[in-house]
């Protein structure tokens, strides 16, 4: 109870730096990542939570696109349609993980951006990899 | 539980549907017809088995932690943060009154 009270009073505390806050806070791992200036509070971050979210993220994407990637080779698609398949498949991931999340989504990210723009292109290798080793297994071979 | 069976489900269907489009490219090769594109059904198969596994994917992996510190903290009471055990001393009067 005492911790809640003692975070309540640095919440609403003037313009106190971010080096104090983060210093007087008791032994839970954190440290102030977002800071909203405008107001003078401090609004905390969990940045072991921050860095589970963007993992998960991470994950769930390498492993749709490696996915869409094997679907890709065994349709045959070739050139411009390929990556226009890899494109829908990341949307259709954002708009997956935005259903399952939609009600909360301010209490797991700071934005929506981190969902839908963010990493678009980070599962385009994987994506091509499994793509042309489909392609071969299945069209060529 | 389902979410697995959901996820090997739609990778069993992803390879059926490949074997049997490597088939189809066999048989087209084999009676020497011109190959324009896969039949719809293996199609359709495909991309039905995609989003069985994209589903199932998103149920296994897509796990979250609330970001903000104080959801975090919401259930702790200072007897749980507050506890230092190795701080704790033994040595005091009590060892004489109370024994």
């Amino acid at each position: 109870m005492l911790a809640s009270s003692e975070m309540q009073i640095r919440r609403t505390a003037g313009s106190r730096p971010i080096g104090q806050t983060g210093s007087s806070s008791t032994g839970i791992s954190a440290s102030p990542i977002g800071n909203d200036k405008r107001k003078h509070e401090s609004i905390l971050y969990s940045d072991a939570a921050v860095r589970f979210n963007e993992n998960s993220l991470e994950q769930c994407r390498t492993s749709v696109s490696a996915l869409s990637g094997c679907v890709a080779g065994i349709i045959g698609l070739t050139s411009y349609k390929g990556f226009l398949f890899y494109g829908f498949s990341m949307f259709l991931l954002s708009v997956l993980i935005f259903m399952f999340i939609r009600h909360e989504h301010r209490k797991f990210f700071t934005g929506l951006n981190h969902v839908f723009v963010n990493g678009f292109f980070n599962g385009l290798l994987t994506y091509v990899l499994f793509w042309t080793f489909l392609y071969g297994m299945v069209h060529v071979y | 539980m389902g979410q697995k069976i959901l996820l090997i489900i739609g990778l069993f269907a992803l390879a059926h549907a490949g074997y049997s489009a490597a088939q189809h490219r066999v048989y087209v090769r084999l009676t020497e017809q011109q190959f324009e594109h896969l039949p719809t059904d293996i199609i359709v198969q495909t991309l039905i088995a995609f989003l069985a596994c994209c589903i199932g994917t998103v149920q296994l992996f897509g796990k979250f932690k609330p970001i903000l510190i104080t959801a975090e903290w919401q259930n702790k009471t200072w007897d749980t943060i507050g506890n230092r055990p190795s701080f704790m001393t033994f040595n005091h009067r009590g060892r004489k009154l109370f024994h």
